[in-house]
């Protein structure tokens, strides 16, 4: 049996003709129809985002164990968050972590780009290989990547041994726990990064290049005035994501190192994580996390600003 | 054969919510069947994995039959109580559905009592006539808070050196004790010891004595063997005392173990091969844990005995684990929840000492079912008298979780070596959490 829908009557021209027939009539129930289709998304959006969201710029100003109701207590969290050590420390972790992790993210990206954006044999498998890290789950790759850090057997000083360097203990150092995360962070992220910039090379028209060429560019002008003008705006979008992802780093810190040792992989997530659910500061939590969503936030408006200057055709847009 | 309908867009919304009305309804007077039924029904929630979720439910299974009216839900959320648990709990605590038994770490319960989250005992005690005697006296304290108590252990469980008893005879080695007052057997045989024990090739060390682990209630004991405390008083703690000389000393003779006298692996051998392996290879000579990891030892190739910790200037000591079950005081089956716990503690404990669950909770049920169990590891008494002669309260703190966190953190960079000075990581630990603790007092003395 088969259900066939009746169909729509023609449309009405007329913005405010649409709007008006949009509660009469027939209209009234296609724009019924439209609600209910969205309802499930909608609710599911309020209740799993909007309400979180709302409610802890709520709890940000109380003292919650969860065990018993809010306590107001205005911006007594945010004075104790500048006398808080472990705040500042999972900060700085953060902004290091930020910092490293995203412009050698991007430029390993944007070689990678480069490398695949050509026609050979073979060429979707390599983009193939240089994606799956992509969708492999974070704990599964963090659990293999702490066998590879190993000091004595791990294979990344294995192979590093074999160029006469003697390796480190990477996620029992202090000093050498953040680079691990970040290289095994890199290597799992740059996939998506690169797909975005490949796209963005495959969109750049090819007759730009042909009269650079003609014009007499070289390889390395080709690239600096087409190229990469070209690829700003992919650039840009790369930027602004992998930022606020690198701020909002989470699952690889917990499984490869879980903040140690001595807190020196503990980021600003983890922490908001730790304050919130293992000492059951649930309003000092929150109030991190504001901290966290200020910070992307200002950060994000600065890059936006910044946009004008080098993301070509910004301005148009 | 097939048949065309055409349906308006009105009629295709009222199917629609006519088959929604009716799917409610239909689900509606199921769950009216469900809650008209007279049972009872008890949830209570763990946080074990396999094998010891099994031989709970297991032991717990005869509950209903044993208590006709109340009907057991047992679960679990496996992993302890950073994998999720606590997360259920706190979860369902807010939402005011928590389980109506369930057990938490010791260092939670001062925060539950200050949220007066929990059901007092006491009626229940005195009304049948509870004997509370065979239970550690320091659990029962630590469970009582202003005349009332607020839970029932789940399980006693102390700690102890597991060795080679093959490696020790080998060597030479004077034995860890197995008599609890024994006056040998001290820090200075333990080190004696471990350089029998330790033997190496060159730089490279082939077999390690003991074990060094960031373990809290490790690291925790030897500063008490020699004399030194976590704070002033557990029950009424005022500050940190970590860094006073005793409690620094044995911080030092402990990581001096692996980094001055190289008797334990380093952590870049502990990360080739953990302390489970070299143990089971016959590559280290003692280790600690708890009866939970007598399944490992079952069938091993070489004898392995159990013995006590040394004693020092402090005298000898132990951590021994009393988290207890409680109930919430929401609970809507507070008959059943008691009815529970007793069965827990009785019949049911018997079935988990004896399939290999846990130590017991009652000095009783350890004597007669714990240390008569014939499989190795030989010396299991050294659990029960260790339970019996060192328990030692955590400080009753609403933010203990925290605090222990802040120490771990310094005491890892001891522990890694990148601080060999147990004075400096003593002091700064002090430092950051003598502001805590003034901010997790929630009772006076």
């Amino acid at each position: 049996m088969t259900i066939k829908l009746a169909p729509a009557k023609s449309r009405q021209p007329g913005p405010f003709a649409e709007i008006a027939r949009a509660f009469t009539g027939l209209r009234r129930e296609e724009t019924l129809a439209g609600y209910l289709f969205l309802l499930p998304n909608f609710v599911g959006f309020v209740v799993f985002m909007l309400f979180p969201i709302c409610f802890a710029f709520y709890i940000m100003l109380t003292e919650w164990s969860l065990s018993k109701p809010p306590e107001f207590i205005g911006l007594e969290n945010f004075e104790v968050m500048l006398e808080d050590r472990l705040f500042w420390k999972s900060l700085s972790n953060s902004v290091y972590y930020t910092v490293v992790a995203v412009p050698t993210g991007i430029f390993i990206a944007f070689w990678l780009a480069l490398a695949l954006n050509r026609k050979m044999r073979g060429i979707i498998f390599f983009r193939t290989i240089y994606f799956l890290p992509q969708v492999t789950l974070t704990v599964a790759a963090a659990t293999i990547w702490r066998w590879m850090y190993q000091p004595n057997v791990g294979l990344i000083n294995y192979i590093l041994g074999l160029f006469g360097i003697e390796g480190p203990n990477w996620i029992h150092h202090t000093a050498w726990a953040m680079p691990a995360v970040i290289i095994m962070s890199n290597w799992q992220g740059i996939g998506s990064a690169m797909l975005i910039l490949l796209a963005g090379l495959q969109g750049i028209p090819e007759e730009y290049y042909e009269a650079a060429s003609i014009d007499g560019a070289n390889g390395w002008q080709r690239m600096r005035f087409v190229t990469l003008p070209m690829l700003s705006p992919a650039i840009f979008f790369v930027v602004v994501t992998s930022l606020i992802g690198a701020f909002q780093s989470f699952d690889q810190f917990l499984v490869l190192t879980n903040g140690g040792p001595a807190d020196a992989t503990t980021p600003l997530t983890l922490y908001i994580y730790n304050s919130a659910f293992k000492f059951l500061k649930m309003g000092y939590g929150a109030a991190l996390a504001a901290v966290l969503f200020v910070i992307i936030l200002i950060i994000t408006i600065v890059q936006w600003q910044l946009a004008r200057r080098w993301v070509f055709g910004f301005e148009d847009n | 054969m097939t048949r065309k309908i055409n349906m308006s867009r009105r009629d295709f919304l009222r199917i629609s919510g006519i088959g929604s009305l009716a799917a409610g309804t239909t689900v509606i007077p199921g769950l009216g069947a469900v809650m008209a039924q007279d049972d009872q029904e008890v949830t209570i929630m763990f946080w074990d994995g396999p094998p010891l979720i099994g031989i709970r439910e297991k032991a717990l299974a005869p509950f209903d039959d044993a208590y006709p009216g109340c009907t057991l839900n047992f679960t679990s959320v496996p992993g302890g109580p950073a994998s999720g648990y606590n997360d259920k709990l706190f979860t369902s605590l807010a939402a005011g559905i928590p389980p109506d038994v369930f057990i938490i770490e010791i260092g939670l319960l001062p925060q539950f009592l200050a949220d007066d989250l929990l059901l007092d005992l006491k009626p229940y005690v005195d009304a049948d006539n509870y004997d509370l005697s065979n239970f550690p006296d320091l659990a029962i304290e630590a469970y009582t808070h202003e005349g009332g108590i607020y839970g029932m252990p789940d399980n006693v469980a102390s700690i102890a050196i597991f060795y080679n008893q093959d490696m020790f005879e080998e060597a030479g080695a004077m034995m860890p004790t197995a008599q609890w007052d024994d006056e040998g057997w001290t820090v200075d045989d333990f080190f004696s010891s471990c350089e029998k024990l330790t033997k190496r090739e060159g730089n490279r060390t082939t077999q390690y004595a003991c074990d060094v682990t960031g373990w809290d209630k490790v690291w925790q004991t030897w500063v008490r063997i020699f004399g030194g405390q976590l704070v002033d008083d557990p029950f009424f703690p005022t500050e940190c005392t970590l860094n006073e000389p005793g409690a620094v000393e044995g911080l030092q003779f402990y990581a001096d173990l692996r980094w001055e006298h190289g008797f334990a692996p380093r952590p870049e051998a502990l990360a080739e091969m953990g302390t489970g392996a070299l143990m089971q290879t016959g590559r280290l000579g003692m280790f600690y844990s708890g009866s939970w990891a007598f399944p490992n030892y079952r069938e091993s190739d070489f004898s392995i005995a159990l013995g006590h910790y040394p004693s020092g200037p402090g005298g000898r000591a132990n951590y021994v684990y009393y988290y207890p079950l409680v109930i919430p005081k929401t609970t809507q089956v507070p008959e059943c929840a008691w009815n529970l716990l007793k069965f827990f503690n009785g019949p049911a404990m018997e079935t988990i000492i004896r399939e290999g669950g846990l130590q017991g909770t009652s000095f009783a049920e350890q004597e007669k079912w714990f240390i008569t169990d014939p499989l190795p590891p030989a010396n299991k008494h050294v659990m029960l008298d260790a339970a019996r002669h060192f328990v030692a309260p955590d400080p009753v703190l609403t933010n203990f979780g925290e605090i222990t966190q802040i120490m771990q953190a310094q005491i890892d960079l001891l522990m890694i070596g990148e601080e060999r000075d147990a004075k400096v990581v003593c002091d700064e630990i002090v430092r950051q959490v003598n502001p805590l603790i003034k901010e997790g007092q929630w009772r006076s003395g």
